[in-house]
């Protein structure tokens, strides 16, 4: 700040743009008590509201749905005090921990754990319909490496397995076959891994119990598999 | 300026979503998602912090969808501000790295231009058309600063580093950026 009353008009713009470092409780404090600053605050922050529509459209991974509802359904059954105060496009932000419980939570399932008793053709307990992960287990190649992972969910239409690549070659493309209970196989789709994005995939449900994951090459040599 | 009844089909979401209604829950996700994501991308310039940030930001407008003001904001422009501070400070935890050159490039193109959103509504369609058609009426230095501080998030003196400026013009050029931003909404509006 140049003054000691009021701040100086960059350190306005950068509150609004949220990129303060030093001086944010004491921006925050002085615009709380100045009418003159708060308002210059507001056309700045009202500005930088007018061109958020024009962020870029980015397709998320694929089973990114599946995890925020998992995340919802999650903090719709926790404590009341999951709800957050108000969120205004206009009201300056005091500096706060970021939390990231996130993705690295949603891994709170053991491998291997559980069996496969609500997916189609298995035993009887099924579920609520929700769309909670309930287990996954390691995706290996036939050296013993773990290069991803397959866990089963709940989507909106019905359970998805949802199949993640975390290691393998990019641009390498891999069919992806189930194995059925009864010995016979379904290819369901074919991908590419990539080193630019995520490698996860969801996959619809089948008739009959899946009782494997696999990834094949163009060859059909079984790259990796994952025993359900 | 949208009317109420123009932003009621989002607003009859986020209210559904507070409620806890799974099958509106699952309609608000896929209408914003790629929104929330790209904005997410575009700050973090990272695929898999992006993913965490726009998770929560999800929780987050859920948590907070009963404070939703329609008179303020539309929902996009509502959401698309969690996300933004998310992002910043998930950035700030995590992020001590140079900005991206190429990501940046990227986005100084994307933001010229309207993306593709198979779930976008033409509510939406409007909004993303109109605030693109603000940062076409700044001079070009100055949308480019506008849109590296605004949907890059990028500081001034990031900003200044990456037009190869000095970070003084890389100030004036976000301020005034933004205060015609705020001029120009005025007269379209009158």
């Amino acid at each position: 700040m140049t003054d000691a009353a009021h701040p100086d008009t960059d350190d306005l713009v950068a509150l609004a743009l949220g990129l303060v470092d030093g001086d944010q409780e004491r921006l925050t404090e002085h615009l709380a008590a100045c009418t003159a600053c708060r308002r210059d605050y507001d056309e700045y922050a009202a500005s930088v509201a007018l061109v958020l529509p024009a962020a870029p459209r980015t397709a998320p991974p694929a089973d990114f749905q599946v995890r925020v509802l998992d995340r919802l359904q999650r903090a719709a059954a926790g404590p009341a005090t999951e709800r957050h105060a108000a969120v205004s496009v206009a009201e300056p932000r005091r500096p706060r921990r970021w939390l990231l419980p996130a993705a690295a939570a949603l891994a709170g399932m053991a491998i291997g754990a559980g069996a496969i008793s609500w997916w189609p053709g298995g035993d009887a307990e099924v579920p609520p319909p929700s769309v909670t992960e309930q287990w996954q287990t390691a995706l290996v190649t036939a050296d013993g490496q773990e290069v991803g992972r397959v866990s089963t969910s709940y989507g909106a239409d019905g359970p998805v397995l949802v199949l993640e690549v975390t290691d393998g070659p990019a641009g390498q493309r891999y069919t992806c076959r189930l194995v059925l209970a009864d010995g016979s196989t379904q290819d369901v789709a074919e991908w590419s891994l990539a080193d630019d994005r995520p490698n996860s995939w969801v996959i619809d449900a089948v008739d009959g119990e899946v009782v494997e994951v696999q990834l094949i090459t163009p060859d059909e040599r079984v790259w990796s598999a994952a025993r359900l | 300026m949208f009317s109420r009844a123009d932003r009621a089909g989002d607003a009859a979401l986020l209210a559904g979503l507070a409620l806890d209604d799974a099958e509106v829950s699952v309609a608000f996700v896929r209408r914003f998602q790629r929104a929330v994501y790209g904005m997410a991308v575009s700050i973090t310039r990272d695929a898999g912090l992006a993913e965490d940030v726009s998770q929560e930001v999800f929780v987050r407008a859920w948590g907070a969808a009963a404070s939703y003001d329609i008179r303020r904001a539309s929902v996009l422009t509502w959401l698309l501000t969690i996300t933004r501070n998310a992002a910043i400070d998930a950035i700030r935890a995590r992020r001590p790295a140079p900005a991206d050159t190429e990501a940046l490039d990227q986005l100084l193109r994307d933001a010229g231009a309207p993306t593709e959103d198979p779930e976008e509504t033409a509510l939406h369609r409007v909004e993303t058309d109109r605030a693109i058609a603000h940062l076409h009426r700044l001079s070009p230095v100055q949308a480019r600063a506008v849109v590296l501080a605004v949907l890059g998030g990028c500081t001034a003196a990031e900003v200044a580093d990456r037009e190869g400026i000095p970070l003084g013009t890389a100030k004036t050029r976000i301020r005034d950026g933004l205060r015609r931003l705020r001029t120009e909404a005025e007269v379209s509006h009158d």
